[in-house]
């Protein structure tokens, strides 16, 4: 398989970044905060938008691996298809999170992605290992 | 990329400088900061925070796409002059937002930075895949 593959899931999670931060705006405008409550950042309660800041966390650790697959040229099906499924729970973690947000729902998928993007760096280190 | 991490250096660096004169000034104690800041922090000593980790935002995903087309052979001119006019924004933004913090200059500076960070990573997308 085209190693460069793993450039669509990152590609995906870009664009659902993006799209996820046209949210902010559209939350802050539509409900009543001041400019000023976003000079300090001190927004209260529910208006700013916190998937957001998620998506920047976590998500970070996955195209770091995502990179270093790229560049030793390891990334095969396997790793392909878990950087699929840990966009993809991060797409219904989203959605979730910005539709009816159901704490426990939020919580399972978070974990099962995290759990995903973990396999992706245990994966990565424990090949070299065996091939010592 | 290391310009923006310079940047990044600076704007750290202003984080103690603004507590601890407002610490020394008796504004704030090293309590204020146990879990954060606390709401007795003023505005102008949270800003630099703020904005600190506004730069470990969407950044990130600059860094990955910068890194992503060096790997891949992909740096072209048009990319590069993103990559700048990128970076420029970013630094106009924080230079806003630690001076005037005019609220609609900054969401106009911020809302551009991500269009260009946007059109950088269509642009390497449909190259990638196009081929």
């Amino acid at each position: 398989m085209d190693p460069q593959l793993i450039i669509e899931p990152m590609a995906a999670l870009a664009a659902l970044t993006f799209f996820v931060l046209l949210f902010v705006p559209a939350m802050r405008m539509g409900r009543k905060a001041s400019p000023q409550d976003s000079a300090t950042g001190d927004i209260p309660g529910g208006l700013s938008n916190p998937n957001f800041a998620d998506l920047l966390e976590m998500p970070v650790l996955f195209y770091v691996i995502c990179v270093i697959l790229l560049v030793t040229q390891r990334a095969d099906a396997m790793f392909l298809w878990l950087a699929w499924i840990y966009v993809a729970l991060r797409a219904i973690h989203s959605a979730v999170h910005l539709t009816y947000d159901n704490f426990h729902h939020r919580m399972v998928l978070f974990a099962l992605s995290n759990f995903a993007v973990f396999l992706m760096w245990l994966f990565f280190f424990i090949e070299p290992v065996r091939n010592v | 990329m290391a310009a923006l991490i310079a940047l990044t250096f600076v704007v750290l660096t202003l984080i103690p400088v603004k507590r601890f004169r407002a610490g020394f000034a008796g504004e704030i104690t090293g309590e204020d900061f146990r879990f954060g800041e606390s709401a007795r922090v003023p505005g102008h000593v949270s800003i630099p925070n703020r904005n600190y980790m506004n730069l470990l935002e969407l950044p990130m995903l600059f860094y990955v796409l910068c890194l992503s087309l060096y790997v891949t052979h992909n740096v072209t001119g048009l990319e590069y002059g993103l990559a700048w006019a990128y970076v420029g924004l970013r630094a106009a933004h924080s230079a806003v937002h630690l001076t005037l913090n005019h609220i609609f200059t900054r969401l106009t500076i911020f809302a551009m930075s991500n269009v260009v960070l946007a059109v950088a990573w269509a642009l390497f997308f449909l190259k990638i895949f196009s081929r």
